[in-house]
C-alpha cells in the first residue's frame, strides 16, 4: 500500500539528487524499501561532500557526520537538506508529524524511545540526530514489535542499545522483537566489552572463546553477565519439552528458574545438564556449532567406509556415520559402494543416508530437480537394500538466505512428490543451516533435521535456534585422519547424534526388509478387533466390533465425562474385558508417509466421533463428530490466537506460523492434523461397513491411503475451499447446543474472546475470516504437497 | 451451555424477585418461593458441574502440557481415579500435583445441591402440611 509521505520523500530525493554523480533513483511508489533508504544515504553523502555517492553508509559517511556534532531541527542548521533527509528517513520508518521545512523532533524522540536510547532530562540531546542514530535511521530496521516478534526480545534489544550504543564497535540494532543475525552480533559485541576483549567485533573468535571459559555462571550469580547470559537464553527459546515449549526470563539474577531452563536447554542440545552457564552452554547459546571440541558419537564423510575405516570409527567411539547415496561423478569417492553398508553394520555401527547433487546456488533448487533427486535417491537406496521407512537427508549445502527460501521449499516439494511417486518407501529429512531446516520442516514436514552447525557464520545459522526436530548437528570437520592399514587418510565431520528416545533418528541398524513402519499398529488393531468380535458375540451390545476397538483405544485419554457428554460413554464392560485379555492402549506408531509418530488415542477418538455422527448433508454444516476432530482443535487453536493477539494481529499469519507445523509447539499440531484426517477417513470407511482392521491395514500398509490422506480428507469432508472456510466459520460461531458447550469449554473458559463477539466488533468479521482462511490454506497446502 | 446459563440466570432473577418480595414476610415458609430458589440453585449447580467437567478441555494431555506446562501421568490418573470419569466429586488431574478441576468447583456443587434438596424438601413439607391442615379445617 502506497504511503503519501513516503512518496513525497521519494519524489523529493529524485528531484534533488537526479544529477548527482553515482546517485540511483528510488522507485516513486510510496513504499519503504532498501532502494529508498539507499537513495537517502546517497543524498546524505552528497550533502556531506562525498563524490561519487554510493549506496552504502560507510566509514567516510560516518566520520563526516560525526564532525557535524549532531543534526537539529533548528534554523541554525547550516545545511537545509540534511534535516529533510532526516524527515524522510523518519517518514520511511513510520514516524510522522508536521515538520514545516525540517524534521519533526517529537517524531525523532519517539523513535529514540523505541530504540531504547532516549535519555531522561536530556531534551536537547533527545531532539538531536547523532551520527549513529542517523545511520540506524537509514536502515530497514524496525523499532516496534513486528509479526512473530515478542515484547521480551524487544526489551532485550532496547536494553542492549541503551547500554552499548555509544561504544565504537556497536551499532544501534533493531528493536522488532525478533532474534536475528544483527541481534546475535550485538549480543556478542556486548559480551566482548564486558569480558574486556581488546577489539570487540562480534566474531566468535579464539579470544572470545578463551574469555568465556573464565565466565562460568552458577545459581546465585548476579550482574551484567547474567543479563547477557539470560538474553542469550531468551534468544534460544523456546526449548521443546515433549509437546510443550519451555521459556525463560531476561534477568540479572541467576535463580532456580534459570537453572531449570538451562538444564532443559542443555538436555535438548545434548550437553551435560549441569544447570550452569559453563563454557559449553555459552558456546551453544551463541553459535550453531557450540563447543566444536566436545565429545560426539556421530559422523559423516564422503569417504567410502571399508573394514579398517569402520573399525577405526568403532574404536574411536563413533556409533553412526552418514554416507552419500549418490555422486554425479562416479570417479569421485563419495557414493556408497556395493557391500559398504554391510561392512558398516558388521562393525557395530549404524548409518544414515544423505542425498546431495551439488546445489551450491539457489537456482539449482527447483521442483523438477527435487523430484528427480528423489527418484535417484529412491532407486539408489533400494539398490543398496536400505529398509522401508528410513529417512534420507536431502542436502542444501550452501548459505541459503531467507529470500531464497522459496526455491528451497519448492525443491523439497519436488522431493516429497518424487518419493510419493515411488510409493513413499523412504521419508525425507533435510540437511542445511538452521534456517533451512526450520523452513523445510515447517513447509514440507521433513521428519528430521541434519544441521550444518559447523558453518556458524552462515546467515542461516546466526540468529536461529536449533530446530526442534534436529537429529544430527555437524559441528567440526577433521581433515587428514590417518586410519592405517587399508584405510589411508580420510576427512570426517564430527556430528552430534540425538538418540531416538530423545526424539532423534535411530538411523539404519539393519538391512532386513520392513513390511511397513506402521506394522506394529496394524497388528495391534488386528488383535484388538479379533477380541472385540469375541466380546460382541458373547454379549448383547449394539456397538460394532470396530466401534468397540475405537472405544478401547480412546478410553484413557478421551474417555472422561467431557467426552461422554460430547459423543457418549464408552462400554466399560468391554474395556474391562479387553484388559483382562492383556490388552493395553498403544501409545504411538510411525506414520509411513511422514515418519512422524502418531497417537492412536486421538486418532480413534476422532474416528469414534465421526462414526457416531454421520456427516451433515449440507456442505457448509458441521456437527458433533467434527468437534471430536478438526473443529475441536480449531476452537482450542482459536483461543490460543486470541490470547497471543499482541504478537499476531492477523489470524492468517497465526495459522501460517503455528497451525500443523512440525516442531512448533501448538494446540493444533501437525500430529493433530494427521490424526484428524486419518480418524475421519477411518470412520467413513467403517460407516460404509469395512471392518476397522481392514481399513487400518489398507490405509497404513505399503502403497496405502496414507499417501493421499489430505486429498481424500479435503475432498470428502470439506469439498471446496469456500465450503471449508464456511465450515470453519460455522464451527466457531454456529448457535447449537453442542457447539455452545464446546466453545464455552475450549474458548471462553480460557479467557479468550468469543468468536461471535469478535465477529460483531468493527473489523472483527474480517479478522475471523482471515483466521478461517488460514485454516483453509493449511489444509490446501497439505493437499498440494500430495499432488 | 448458554441455555443452561440463561435458564439459571432466569431462575435466579425470578428467585431474587420472589425473595425481595418475601423479605417482608418469612419467604422460607412459602413453598412456591422455596421451589424457585431450589431451581435457581440447581441450575447453578449444573452450570458449575459443566464447567468442572470441561475444565481440562477435550484433550487433557494437551491441556496439561501446553497450558499447565506439566507432565501428564496416565498411570497416576488411572490409579487414583482422577481421570475425569467421576460424576461427583469431579476429579481430573494432570499428575499428583496439578488438578484441572478448580478447588472451588466441588464444594460449590455440594453446597448448591444440598440447598436445592433441602429447599425442595421443606417446600414439600410445607405443601403437605398445608394440605393436611386444610383437611383438618374442612373436617372440623
Amino acid at each position: 500500500m502506497a504511503d503519501a509521505k513516503v512518496l513525497e520523500g521519494q519524489k523529493w530525493l529524485n528531484a534533488t539528487y537526479a544529477g548527482v554523480s553515482g546517485y540511483v533513483k528510488c522507485p516513486e511508489n510510496g513504499q519503504t524499501s532498501w532502494s529508498t533508504m539507499n537513495s537517502l544515504i546517497m543524498g546524505l553523502q552528497h550533502e556531506l561532500g562525498i563524490s561519487p555517492v554510493v549506496a552504502s553508509f560507510g566509514a567516510t559517511t560516518m566520520s563526516k557526520l560525526e564532525a557535524l556534532k549532531g543534526i537539529t531541527d533548528g534554523e541554525n542548521q547550516p545545511n537545509k537538506n540534511i534535516p529533510y533527509i532526516v524527515r524522510y528517513g523518519l517518514f520511511c520508518k513510520g514516524y510522522w508529524g508536521e515538520a514545516g521545512d525540517t524534521f519533526n523532533a517529537d517524531a525523532l524522540e519517539s523513535m529514540k524511545k523505541n530504540m531504547g536510547i532516549w535519555q531522561e532530562g536530556q531534551e536537547g540531546w533527545n531532539r538531536m540526530v547523532q551520527a549513529k542514530v542517523f545511520k540506524a535511521l537509514l536502515t530497514m530496521d524496525a523499532y516496534v514489535v513486528v509479526a512473530g516478534g515478542t515484547d521480551k526480545i524487544r526489551g532485550i534489544q532496547q536494553w542492549l542499545n541503551g547500554l552499548y550504543w555509544e561504544k565504537s564497535a556497536y551499532s544501534i540494532g533493531p528493536c522488532d522483537g525478533l532474534y536475528s543475525r544483527d541481534v546475535q552480533k550485538s549480543l556478542v559485541i556486548a559480551l566482548q566489552y564486558e569480558m574486556g576483549i581488546a577489539s570487540p567485533n562480534g566474531n566468535f573468535g579464539p579470544g572470545t572463546q578463551a574469555a568465556l571459559k573464565n565466565h562460568t555462571l552458577t545459581e546465585g550469580a548476579t550482574g551484567i553477565m547474567v543479563r547477557l547470559f539470560t538474553a542469550a537464553c531468551v534468544f534460544n527459546e523456546p526449548v521443546p519439552v515433549g509437546e510443550y515449549a519451555e521459556r525463560t526470563t531476561f534477568t540479572s539474577t541467576f535463580d532456580a528458574a534459570i537453572t531449570r531452563y538451562v538444564k532443559l536447554f542443555q538436555k535438548f542440545s545434548y550437553l551435560s545438564d549441569s544447570g550452569k552457564g559453563d563454557y559449553d552452554t555459552w558456546c551453544q547459546l551463541l553459535v550453531s556449532m557450540g563447543n566444536p571440541d566436545r565429545k560426539v558419537f556421530g559422523s559423516d564423510t564422503r569417504y567410502v567406509i571399508n573394514a579398517d575405516r569402520a573399525t577405526w570409527l568403532k574404536n574411536h567411539d563413533y556409533q553412526i556415520v552418514g554416507r552419500y547415496l549418490y555422486s554425479p561423478d562416479p570417479n569421485f569417492e563419495k557414493e556408497i559402494k556395493p557391500g559398504e553398508l554391510e561392512v558398516i553394520l558388521d562393525a557395530g555401527l549404524r548409518f544414515f543416508p544423505i542425498m546431495q547433487v551439488h546445489g551450491r546456488d539457489a537456482t539449482e533448487y527447483t521442483y523438477t530437480t527435487g523430484f528427480q533427486h528423489a527418484l535417484i535417491a529412491h532407486e539408489k537406496a533400494t539398490t543398496f537394500g536400505i529398509p522401508r521407512g528410513s529417512v534420507i537427508y536431502f542436502a542444501v549445502d550452501y548459505d541459503a538466505t531467507q529470500d531464497q527460501m522459496d526455491y528451497i521449499v519448492r525443491y523439497f516439494n519436488g522431493v516429497v512428490a518424487g518419493l510419493a511417486d515411488r510409493g513413499k518407501k523412504y521419508v525425507h529429512g533435510v540437511y542445511g543451516s538452521r534456517n533451512v531446516c526450520i523452513n523445510v520442516t515447517n513447509k514440507t514436514y521433513a521428519r528430521y533435521s541434519f544441521v550444518s552447525g559447523m558453518s556458524w557464520g552462515f546467515s542461516g545459522n546466526l540468529g536461529f535456534p536449533l530446530p526442534a526436530n534436529w537429529s544430527l548437528n555437524q559441528i567440526k570437520e577433521i581433515s587428514g585422519i590417518e586410519i592405517g592399514g587399508t584405510g589411508g587418510k580420510i576427512d570426517l565431520d564430527n556430528t552430534v547424534w540425538r538418540l531416538r528416545e530423545d526424539g532423534g533418528d535411530p538411523g539404519v541398524s539393519s538391512l532386513a526388509a520392513v513390511a511397513s513402519p506402521a506394522a506394529d499398529f496394524i497388528s495391534y488393531i488386528d488383535q484388538l478387533y479379533a477380541i472385540a468380535q469375541d466380546y460382541k458375540a458373547a454379549n448383547s451390545t449394539h456397538r460394532s466390533a470396530s466401534q468397540l476397538v475405537m472405544e478401547f483405544v480412546r478410553h484413557e485419554d478421551y474417555g472422561g465425562m467431557n467426552w461422554g457428554i460430547l459423543i457418549g460413554p464408552y462400554d466399560q464392560d468391554w474395556v474391562a474385558y479387553a484388559k483382562s485379555k492383556g490388552h493395553k492402549v498403544k501409545e504411538d506408531f510411525v506414520d509411513p508417509s511422514s515418519g512422524y509418530e502418531m497417537g492412536p488415542e486421538h486418532l480413534l477418538a476422532t474416528a469414534n466421533g465421526h462414526l457416531l455422527f454421520a456427516q451433515p448433508t449440507n456442505a457448509k454444516s458441521v456437527n458433533a463428530g467434527d468437534i471430536a476432530g478438526w473443529a475441536g482443535d480449531l476452537m482450542t487453536f482459536y483461543a490460543n490466537w486470541r490470547n497471543d493477539e499482541q504478537q499476531y494481529a492477523s489470524g492468517k499469519a497465526y495459522c501460517d506460523a503455528k497451525l500443523a507445523k512440525p516442531g512448533v509447539s501448538s494446540s493444533f499440531s501437525f500430529k493433530d492434523l494427521l490424526e484428524d484426517a486419518d480418524g475421519y477417513l477411518i470412520a467413513r470407511a467403517c460407516a460404509a461397513g469395512t471392518p476397522i482392521n481392514q481399513i487400518v491395514r489398507e490405509h497404513y500398509g505399503n502403497g496405502g491411503g496414507h499417501h493421499t490422506r489430505f486429498t481424500q480428507y479435503f475432498n470428502k469432508r470439506f469439498f471446496t475451499a469456500t465450503d471449508c472456510k464456511d465450515q470453519a466459520y460455522n464451527a466457531l460461531t454456529m448457535e447449537n447446543e453442542t457447539y455452545n458447550v464446546a466453545r464455552t469449554a475450549l474458548i471462553l473458559a480460557t479467557g479468550a474472546q468469543s468468536p461471535t463477539v469478535l465477529a460483531n466488533l468493527p473489523g472483527g468479521f474480517d479478522k475471523l475470516q482471515s483466521f478461517c482462511q488460514g485454516f483453509v490454506d493449511a489444509i490446501i497446502a497439505r493437499v498440494g504437497a500430495e499432488s | 451451555m448458554f441455555l443452561f446459563v440463561f435458564a439459571a440466570l432466569g431462575l435466579a432473577i425470578l428467585a431474587g424477585l420472589m425473595l425481595r418480595r418475601s423479605l417482608r414476610s418469612r419467604w422460607y415458609e412459602q413453598p412456591i418461593e422455596l421451589i424457585g430458589a431450589a431451581l435457581a440453585a440447581g441450575g447453578f449447580a449444573v452450570v458449575v458441574w459443566g464447567f468442572g467437567v470441561f475444565a481440562g478441555g477435550l484433550d487433557v494431555r494437551e491441556t496439561c502440557e501446553l497450558t499447565h506446562h506439566t507432565t501428564y501421568d496416565q498411570v497416576w490418573r488411572e490409579r487414583t481415579g482422577a481421570d475425569g470419569t467421576s460424576f461427583f466429586p469431579l476429579t481430573n488431574a494432570c499428575n499428583e500435583h496439578i488438578s484441572l478441576v478448580p478447588a472451588w468447583v466441588n464444594p460449590t456443587i455440594a453446597v448448591l445441591a444440598a440447598f436445592t434438596v433441602s429447599a425442595l424438601a421443606v417446600a414439600l413439607f410445607r405443601i403437605g402440611y398445608a394440605i393436611f391442615h386444610r383437611k383438618e379445617l374442612v373436617s372440623s
